[in-house]
């Protein structure tokens, strides 16, 4: 058969049993793929009973019927299992090359479970998978892993995932790296990767994906990358790299998050130090996903402590948070190094910047001594013992081991106090910037992977796209009608398997429903309209949340950030004595929840809701667990 | 005087879309196996070669060359001679 968009088939690797199954994509097109198949099938075939770090648990590699098309930044790879830090709901997003090599090898997505006896890794080469023995991969860092598949294979346009040594030692704020620079970070999946001793997985492809109508299909493209380059945010961005949204602008004007919260303003000339400017030094070349015009990526290369020379590409804006502000350090070529050290170790950076932070505010706050911190100094802005901390938490040596499953995980077994200073929602790492944009905030308190700003968190000038013509105001309902739209299409975005940076959510020359569905259309030859597709969108917001609900239990009380933003103000700068309130956040949720259909005391899903997008089988398995209203 | 194709492979960022153009052109689908032009990449995405096969007609019913138009990094020239 042959297929337009999508390739035909989904792999079901069971390494336990060392079996592969193959299944056609056919019966799966109504969750189109990617996030939204993934999500499927994950609801579909995942016990409650199942814990993140188990045989039982499944780890889902998907793509869209866009990725690898020539539709701008169509790289995407999903992956989607259960969440080892929330156990709820986990995905996560990366581009590169891997997802198109993937396609081209002819699968839409590989859903691995089990666990095997020894390391191992899956080799994808032209429609054959292979489970070979990883025992030579085992212990090797992310750019180890890319030697070895080098030498191994000694051919070119290979295209590779792994996790580090953090993933192999099971922290849960390990990330699955792609093309050794591009993070899928976020629920541990390095962690889960690891538990079934999955190392990596290496595709060579070359086969190409159909599509429908090519003469439409191109010159559909060809507009969108001429509105697109001529976009402010995007010319900004080609121009410095993702780099350009740190700090909140390249003014600083914006709101940082500062020594674990303790503020969201940081004294000028600190932001200054870390100008995205003063990192072109260290650039030595541009690099893109397949078929972005957009060009974020940059490739860097710095001198380490020892002399050596280093390249690496995963520098992005949320390190200057992650790896400076939210530990007050503010040299630069710490924040490069570290940044390449979480890189090479497989780790989160958002994860490492949270559980960096609960314990440099321990220390300060005397429950954690020098001797407890392995006698290392946990001063606010001690950039020195950045390094150390990080290959601690990698190889879960000393007060490493105690970081390396988050902030929340390590308050809890710290006790003493300290779960005040872990920094969550949900379990899941917290280190966003709080104002101006409530939107914001909102967004990132009720996604379904827990926290981060890439579900439902937008700029409330993104108004315009919600509905035409009405003015902006900032009232929660429309902030919550606001978050509850981007929620939709950003699942639809991911489902389609292409970057959200090429999409109106970036900048208002970006790809809108109607654009998407336009794609769509002349890619897979499906007819569907901007409003069906986000519906469809809907319907993967829905089943995640169902999922939570059923595998974590999350109700209201988990849609809250964290007790210190609304007991500290900002102390400067424009925003300061900015601060949440309880009472507007109530108003907040209410307004998002009536939009979503969720129950108001509750915050879970209604049977309306689930009637409406005609999704019965879920709203069944809540219902049996007495988890709907 | 004749043309050829060039490639900068210092300036290219590796999105492949001239390799995908490349194939439209010359045969109404987006096969990059049949494209005229093709670059080899390393596991960093780093260009490292690139070949401009005999196919290659620098599109002549075009002003410029769909490669040409489509690149946005600008590593791709003509060379004239």
């Amino acid at each position: 058969m042959y297929y337009n968009g999508w390739v035909g088939k989904i792999a079901w690797i069971d390494l336990s049993k060392e079996k592969i199954t193959i299944e056609p994509i056919d019966q799966y097109k109504d969750w189109i793929g990617g996030r939204g198949l993934a999500s499927y099938l994950l609801f579909e075939h995942l016990p409650e009973s199942a814990e993140a770090l188990s045989a039982e648990n499944i780890i889902v590699f998907s793509t869209g019927p866009l990725t690898g098309t020539m539709s701008s930044s169509s790289a995407r790879l999903n992956i989607t299992s259960k969440n080892a830090l929330t156990s709820g709901y986990a995905s996560a997003n990366a581009g590169g090359f891997f997802a198109v090599a993937l396609k081209r090898a002819g699968f839409d997505a590989i859903a691995v479970k089990g666990v095997a006896n020894n390391p191992v890794y899956i080799f994808v080469n032209e429609g054959e998978i292979q489970i070979r023995n990883g025992n030579e991969l085992w212990g090797l860092t992310v750019k180890g892993v890319g030697d070895y598949f080098e030498k191994e294979f000694s051919k070119n346009n290979l295209s590779y995932l792994c996790i580090g040594p953090a993933g192999e030692k099971l922290c849960k704020i390990a990330n699955v790296v792609v093309d050794s620079g591009r993070s899928a970070s976020y629920g541990g999946l390095g962690a889960t990767m690891g538990f079934k001793k999955l190392k990596a997985i290496v595709v060579s492809g070359k086969a190409p994906v159909g599509i429908a109508h090519p003469d439409d299909f191109l010159s559909i493209v060809r507009k969108s990358f001429d509105k697109l380059m001529g976009g402010h945010w995007i010319k900004l961005i080609r121009r410095h790299g993702t780099l350009i949204t740190m700090l909140g602008g390249i003014d600083g004007k914006g709101s940082q998050v500062v020594r674990n919260y303790q503020d969201c303003y940081w004294e000028g000339q600190k932001i200054l130090k870390l100008n995205p400017i003063n990192f072109e030094p260290y650039i030595i070349r541009r690099l893109t996903c397949f078929s972005c015009p957009i060009e974020c990526s940059r490739l860097y290369r710095f001198i380490d402590r020892e002399g050596n020379t280093n390249f690496f590409e995963g520098l992005q804006a949320n390190h200057i948070t992650d790896l400076g502000s939210i530990i007050d350090v503010d040299d630069l070529e710490t924040i490069l190094r570290a940044s390449a050290l979480v890189n090479n170790l497989g780790l989160d950076a958002d994860g490492v910047g949270c559980s960096l932070a609960w314990a440099f505010e321990c220390f300060e706050k005397g429950l954690l001594s020098k001797d407890e911190c392995d006698g290392l100094d946990l001063s606010w802005g001690n950039y020195k013992v950045v390094d150390g901390l990080i290959l601690r938490i990698a190889q879960r040596v000393g007060i490493g081991d105690l970081l390396a499953d988050g902030a929340l995980e390590a308050s809890r077994k710290l006790g003493r106090g300290s779960e005040k200073y872990a920094m969550h929602i949900k379990g899941s790492p917290l280190r966003e910037t709080i104002y101006p944009d409530m939107a914001w905030t909102l967004g990132v308190a009720v996604s379904t992977r827990g926290s981060g700003h890439l579900n439902g968190a937008v700029r409330l000038n993104r108004l315009q796209y919600l509905n035409q013509g009405e003015s902006m105001d900032s009232s929660p309902e429309t902030m919550g009608r606001l978050v509850a739209w981007f929620e939709n299409f950003k699942s639809l975005v991911d489902s389609l398997g292409i970057c959200y940076f090429t999409t109106i959510w970036t900048d208002s020359e970006g790809l809108g429903p109607i654009e998407l569905a336009e794609l769509f259309r002349t890619v897979t030859g499906i007819k569907k309209d901007s409003e069906e597709l986000l519906k469809i969108g809907a319907r993967v917001q829905n089943i995640e949340k169902a999922f939570n609900t059923l595998h974590a239990g999350f109700t209201r009380m988990d849609d809250f950030p964290p007790e210190r933003l609304f007991v500290n103000a900002v102390s400067n700068g424009p925003h300061k004595g900015s601060i949440l309130n309880k009472t507007n956040w109530d108003k907040l949720l209410n307004a998002y929840y009536e939009v979503r259909q969720y129950d108001l005391p509750s915050g879970l899903q209604k049977k309306e809701c689930l009637d409406e997008l005609e999704m019965l089988s879920v709203k069944d398995r809540l219902a049996s667990k007495g988890m709907i209203k | 005087m004749t043309l050829s194709m060039a490639i900068d492979l210092e300036k290219c960022t590796g999105c492949r879309i001239c390799e995908l153009v490349c194939a439209y052109h010359l045969y109404k689908n987006f096969d990059t196996r049949f494209s005229a032009i093709q670059i080899n990449f390393d596991l960093f995405r780093i260009p490292i070669h690139y070949q401009i096969k005999n196919q290659c007609d620098l599109c002549q019913e075009l002003a410029i060359p769909m490669c040409m138009s489509f690149c946005v990094s600008e590593c791709l020239h003509l060379l004239r001679g």
